[in-house]
């Protein structure tokens, strides 16, 4: 999820004036709104240079330092122009919608003065698809300089002048506009001088110290393993109050949000995202309810994907001619009626209840309550008897009256189209999630117990990540995996990552559930060529395309979680949105933080 | 004893080629893949992916990773720009050569490096702990030995059970919990204190720029970890010299001294304790060296910014030369370790002759 961590970086860094100074309170000064001290889990960053980092540590650290050249709002989580710490003034596309035309802000500057222009965008642009580097954004370009295909659907980049980028699209595509932002622009005066064109020689040095950046923040001090600390750039323009209030923002690493959780509470961090597992303490224990919380609609869902394909012949969604490969269908979840039997099996209601503490919202598709295009009235029915009865109709027969034991195959798919010894199997199923989250296990219980209770064999196990989940995951070798997709922003409806024939590749692809659905590839196709990206005609496409996905079921679509986030009392400035928590961080007055 | 060293020393080439070969098969046989999670990313395209596991050369066979792991591929063609052609040639030396390859991770840097960078930390930590765990198992051994069968030695063995039983990771949350939470809330009920940690929670320095302040203003930084890792070491420690003591003590020349009528206390730490730590020293090889390979459960619960916590993250996202740059680095000090071990021991104990 690079993107994703990068374009949430975006969202923190580049927004514009919504906490204006006067709505702001009184802070004490340039610098004096203290420290600022945040946790992470996410380890050292690789690099500070951000053409050749991807990971979510490096990106947040040089999210501060560089800007992006189109800003997300985080109040609406949608591109716009003129957003502090951002380099677009505005922009429009031709008539084709294959040329886009972007103008930058004249009135900004890299903190040694250079005024920033859309020759670091390009030096950028130039340093990426010169293959030189192992940038994880070339795929964003048709072909590399040598003209090596890439793969991706910008053909050119230019720069008319200092103050203009013109980018051509192989073809219209709403979800292009976002690979604009995926190469982030450097200081070219400051780069170009270490390294000429021999772009390759980033590579050599890739913790090398920025010393020229455009953010509220500057001169990175790294301490491997322990932190990243950077100090207030007073020189930086877009801030909310005039001057940057914190004199240092920390990033410090911790083991796990057990660790975090308690460390902060402890008054060692001035800022955490509170595990859904201990946002029921935050809401009700005397001590914790001194800390001020944000509560809001999580920007990801979880889900149960549901391989349609059997698992034990994995096969790609294309051959190497680029032809569709009819794929053997899953024994028990090849048919679309068991799959929507295990919707009306399982009490989300209880299960968010039950087991979240009540936090979650519902979704039924791969949209979130947030998103533009989300339809609230699409919602699983919890309805044993029918779960049952759609059984029955798929050939799982009740052989003995009990409910409580697994139902046989009786002419059910995989007997009628692949195999007619499997009549007379079981209606097992393995239930996995990734070890290590409590919760996560218990769902994984509950999804077990609710199934059997319509007569599935449902066996729940926990494995781990690394060894096991992902490689059964991505080999397609599993029957239902649990899983979350964290989305970015801005949110977009597009499908093609992961319910694409292209992305269904054993080993490796996003569609590890084999899912194919013409009609859907169809819509979604048209959904990303709309003129001008008019959302009213995409709403309209993404409804259908929604409707499809609640019927087929490729994953089952569990809930967006409610997300909290708290910060130590006494805290000032810090007004967070759903989008980003941490956007006015540069007005912030933070209270001492707990140094035993 | 120079030809006993020359030839452990040579003994120990073979050695070491083995356990590389073996631990890079069981590294590459275990399941999951450095692609699958580096990239784990939905928007990158499979060609995308493909060309990253180029890259990171894992999609060779076994031999021939392992080859320019140990001997580099500037010796032949490789694909330099992942077209499927093989154009150029590789510019990888392979560890014999001293080259230990590129962090998958952390984009290209030297495993060495990110390896040297923590070294302090964990030296530091582990310096700390072999002296609290030495000292205190040693002292605590000899009161056993001295006081054997009354109360203070039943006592020990009951803090021996548990000190090697309970597991680090259970007593580090412990006493995280209890010196960070637990004890600065209920002294605050009282009217103790500002309910704020009593101990620091995690890290090795307080988050402050300027680098890490002298060691001894940031002692408490160091009790948590080192209580909870040194527990093991007294415990284990003192049953050895338990042991070891009531070895000697029964042993014909302690009799004598005693029969001489030397004062008890003299006959016990000076004539017994002298002798009976000889033995000690076969661990003491070993654990000096340990000092620089890491405490991967420790440092990841206190956050201690060591080699520990490095492997650990490179077991996680399979960085490949980071984890056989720590193998290495271990099995080296583990042959020094048990080959200081028994230079010690032959120095000790002049019976004792290679």
């Amino acid at each position: 999820m690079m993107r994703v961590s990068v374009l949430i970086l975006v969202v923190c860094l580049a927004v514009g004036f919504p906490l204006t100074a006067q709505e702001a309170e009184e802070a004490p000064g340039p610098g004096l709104g203290g420290i600022v001290i945040d946790g992470s889990t996410a380890g050292d960053p690789a690099t500070f240079n951000p053409l050749i980092g991807g990971d979510t540590a490096s990106s947040a650290v040089y999210g501060w330092l560089y800007p992006p050249i189109i800003g997300v709002s985080p109040f609406t989580g949608l591109e716009e122009p003129n957003l502090a710490g951002a380099m677009a003034s505005g922009w429009e596309y031709d008539e084709s919608g294959t040329v886009l035309t972007i103008q930058l802000r004249e009135d900004i500057s890299w903190n040694d003065g250079t005024p920033i222009t859309s020759a670091d965008y390009m030096w950028s642009i130039e340093a990426v698809r010169s293959g030189e580097i192992d940038s994880p954004r070339a795929g964003i370009f048709e072909t590399m300089a040598d003209g090596t295909p890439a793969g991706g659907n910008i053909v050119s980049i230019e720069a008319p002048d200092d103050y203009t980028v013109v980018v051509t699209f192989r073809e219209a595509d709403c979800i292009s506009f976002s690979d604009v932002n995926d190469v982030t622009p450097v200081p070219a005066h400051v780069f170009s001088e270490l390294y000429g064109d021999d772009y390759g020689a980033m590579a050599d040095e890739p913790r090398r110290i920025p010393t020229v950046s455009f953010g509220a923040f500057k001169d990175v001090e790294f301490a491997a393993g322990e932190r990243i600390s950077l100090l207030a750039d007073q020189s930086y323009p877009d801030t909310i109050l005039g001057f940057v209030s914190p004199s240092e923002a920390v990033t410090l690493q911790v083991a796990d949000e057990n660790v975090e959780t308690e460390r902060f509470i402890g008054g060692e961090l001035s800022i955490l995202a509170v595990p859904a597992t201990r946002q029921e303490e935050f809401r009700t224990d005397e001590k914790l309810l001194e800390f001020p919380r944000f509560e809001f609609t999580g920007n990801g869902f979880t889900f149960f994907g549901m391989n349609h394909a059997n698992p034990d012949n994995p096969q790609p969604g294309f051959d190497e001619e680029g032809n569709l490969i009819p794929q053997e269908p899953h024994p028990v979840l090849g048919d679309v009626l068991v799959r929507q039997a295990i919707s009306h099996a399982v009490d989300m209601d209880a299960l968010i209840e039950g087991i979240r503490d009540g936090n979650g919202v519902k979704v039924a598709t791969h949209t979130i309550p947030t998103s533009w295009v989300y339809n609230p009235e699409l919602q699983y029915e919890y309805n044993p008897d029918l779960a049952m009865e759609k059984l029955t109709q798929a050939g799982w027969i009740d052989h003995d009256d009990d409910p409580n034991t697994a139902r046989i195959c009786e002419d059910c798919l995989f007997a009628r189209e692949v195999d007619a010894d499997y009549n007379g199997s079981d209606l097992t199923l393995d239930l996995h999630v990734p070890a290590g989250s409590e919760v996560g296990e218990q769902m994984g219980l509950f999804f077990q117990a609710e199934m059997n209770k319509v007569g599935f064999n449902a066996i729940f196990e926990a494995i781990d990540w690394g060894s096991a989940f992902l490689p059964e995951l991505t080999g397609q070798t599993f029957d239902m995996n649990m899983l979350g997709w964290s989305l970015g922003l801005p949110v977009d409806p597009d499908i093609s990552s992961f319910y694409y024939p292209e992305v269904d590749v054993p080993g490796s692809g996003f569609n590890f559930v084999s899912y194919y659905n013409a009609e859907l590839i169809e819509l979604n196709d048209q959904a990303r060529v709309v003129p001008g990206c008019d959302t009213e005609t995409r709403s309209e496409l993404y409804g259908r395309v929604q409707e499809i996905l609640f019927n087929d079921m490729p994953y089952f679509y569990m809930y967006v979680s409610e997300a909290m986030t708290a910060v130590l009392p006494g805290t000032r400035n810090w007004n967070p949105t759903p989008y980003s928590r941490t956007y006015s961080t540069d007005a912030w007055v933070s209270p001492a933080v707990a140094m035993p | 004893m120079q030809q006993y060293i020359v030839r452990r020393l040579l003994q120990a080439i073979p050695t070491l080629f083995g356990i590389t070969l073996v631990v890079y098969f069981i590294m590459l046989l275990a399941p999951g893949d450095p692609v699958s999670i580096l990239a784990f990313d939905p928007t990158l395209r499979q060609d995308e992916r493909e060309r990253l596991a180029m890259r990171l050369g894992v999609n060779d066979p076994f031999f021939v990773q392992y080859l320019r792991w140990l001997v580099g591929d500037d010796w032949m063609m490789v694909d330099s720009n992942y077209d499927g052609e093989l154009d150029a040639w590789g510019d990888n030396y392979g560890i014999l050569r001293g080259d230990f390859g590129s962090s998958f991770k952390f984009r290209g840097s030297n495993p060495l490096t990110l390896i040297g960078e923590r070294l302090g930390a964990t030296i530091e930590l582990n310096l700390f702990v072999l002296v609290f765990g030495l000292s205190g198992g040693l002292l605590v051994g000899v009161l056993a030995a001295v006081y054997r069968g009354r109360t203070f030695d039943r006592l020990t063995r009951i803090f021996a059970v548990l000190g090697v039983s309970v597991p680090v990771f259970f007593l580090g949350y412990l006493l995280l919990l209890f010196f960070g939470i637990f004890l600065p809330r209920f002294l605050e009920g009282y009217g103790i204190g500002t309910g704020r940690p009593i101990l620091p929670m995690g890290g090795r320095c307080p988050p402050i720029r300027g680098g890490c302040p002298d060691i001894v203003e940031r002692l408490h930084y160091l009790i948590l970890p080192v209580a909870t890792s040194a527990l093991g070491g007294i415990a284990g420690w003192s049953r050895f010299m338990r042991a070891s003591m009531l070895d000697t003590i029964n042993s014909d020349y302690v009799r004598t001294a005693f029969a001489k009528g030397l004062p008890t206390r003299l006959v016990w730490y000076r004539h017994a304790f002298r002798n009976a730590i000889s033995p000690m020293t076969v661990f003491l090889g070993p654990a000096f060296l340990s000092l620089i390979g890491g405490s991967v459960v420790i440092e990841r619960i206190f956050t201690w910014p060591g080699v520990g916590l490095l492997l650990f993250d490179a077991l996680l996202s399979r960085d490949y030369p980071v984890i056989m740059a720590s193998v290495v680095i271990g099995s080296v000090l583990a042959i020094a370790g048990l080959l200081l071990s028994d230079i010690l021991h032959a120095l000790f104990d002049p019976r004792i002759r290679y």
